[in-house]
């Protein structure tokens, strides 16, 4: 009985042991995942510069291929958005205008960003 | 068999199948990645903006952020294999940012080297002859980042001058056959033989006309070389570095003894005081 009892405790102890080691210690590492699963500041930043670089080329296909792994339906919407969060924050006025008008050459505007396209 | 084997073969079976389960059937899922962790044609297009960005703003403490979020060992490498890849289809804003980039990470290979002297290349100084009016360079560009297509050139009379600077070494007669056109084919190289990639060179014509290359452009003949279509009916001037300095003159594609067109080919040098 005692053996026994042992034997489920061991089997216990290495399951939990397992277990740890394979979600905390030593996680499996995903190192090909898909843009969309970026945390929202690096995907913001990517829109910021998909903005930048939109300014410098002029290649809206470019931009729009650069955007699409962020995993929105609407690029439009999703640039608009993240100009409209960089008008609440402030940001500079270069930064803004290269959302705002990207998000135009995708055909989203609002009133909050007009007056950055042409500032 | 001793308790102390079971439970210690009931150990490692219960941490095998604990680990099996994380790892295979239920393993941690990340919701939040870095740019380090995707895939890597987004890393690559990661990387491109971040050039193209950085020729937009010039902001590098902000550049030298987006690079780290990459966490790239051998960033070097990858940002010269994504140049040699976009360069490859010729000139294009983005092979010409890789190259700005690269400078700045003080990367070079010949062929940056070409997109870089193509950038700080300044534009030449043409005072126009008494009585003539230069016409206007277009000023529409957005940005104030050079580009490397040719820009419409101003129609002026020559003023050909002697370049102290450069001579010519070698000079052949070749015969080119349709459907190829003739050329002038240039080899710039040092006062040690070595080829010089980044040259600008000048070619002039009779009527006024004028146009210019960027030798090293096609590193697969030779890293100075650079060539230039010729019309059957003009003669030639080739300079380096302006169009006024004119180191050869009279090239014309005449007709070969056989079929074909005579293509020329140069090898210029600096002059030895």
């Amino acid at each position: 009985m005692r053996k026994i009892l042992f034997t489920l405790i061991a089997f216990a102890v290495g399951i939990g042991t397992g277990l740890a080691v394979g979600w905390y210690a030593w996680p499996v590492t995903y190192t090909e995942s898909a843009p969309s699963r970026m945390r929202q500041d690096w995907k913001d930043e990517a829109i910021w510069m998909a903005a930048q670089a939109f300014a410098y080329d002029r290649d809206l296909e470019a931009a729009q291929v650069r955007l699409r792994p962020l995993g929105s339906e609407d690029l439009g919407e999703l640039v608009l958005r993240r100009t409209e969060k960089a008008v609440a924050q402030n940001l500079p006025v270069p930064h803004i205008t290269s959302l705002a008008r990207l998000a135009a050459a995708l055909g989203a505007h609002s009133e909050r960003t007009d007056p950055y396209l042409n500032p | 068999m001793s308790t102390r084997t079971l439970v210690l073969l009931a150990f490692v079976i219960g941490a095998v199948l604990g680990l099996a389960y994380a790892w295979l059937i239920e393993p941690v899922t990340f919701s939040e990645s870095s740019p380090a962790q995707v895939m890597k044609p987004y890393r690559e297009a990661w990387l491109i903006m971040a050039a193209e960005a950085y020729v937009q703003d010039g902001d590098w403490a902000r550049t030298q952020a987006r690079l780290n979020a990459l966490r790239d060992a051998d960033l070097s490498q990858t940002l010269t294999a994504l140049f040699e890849r976009y360069q490859a289809n010729g000139p294009n804003p983005t092979a010409r940012a890789l190259a700005r980039l690269a400078d700045r990470l003080n990367v070079r290979t010949p062929a940056m080297q070409v997109y870089l002297a193509a950038i700080t290349t300044p534009t030449p100084e043409i005072t126009p002859a008494r009585g003539t009016t230069g016409l206007p360079r277009p000023i529409d560009a957005p940005e104030a980042t050079p580009t490397m297509t040719p820009e419409p050139l101003p129609r002026l009379p020559p003023t050909v001058t002697p370049n102290p600077d450069y001579q010519v070494i070698d000079r052949v007669a070749e015969c080119t056959f349709s459907p190829q056109p003739p050329q002038i084919r240039v080899v710039v190289q040092d006062e040690f033989g070595q080829s010089v990639p980044g040259k600008v060179i000048w070619i002039t014509w009779e009527d006024g006309g004028q146009d210019r290359f960027v030798t090293g452009l096609k590193p697969e003949i030779d890293p100075g070389y650079g060539d230039f279509d010729m019309q059957p009916d003009r003669a030639y001037n080739v300079g380096v570095d302006k169009p006024t300095s004119v180191i050869v003159s009279g090239l014309r594609a005449d007709a070969c003894e056989t079929d074909g067109r005579t293509s020329w080919r140069l090898i210029l040098t600096p002059r030895l005081p």
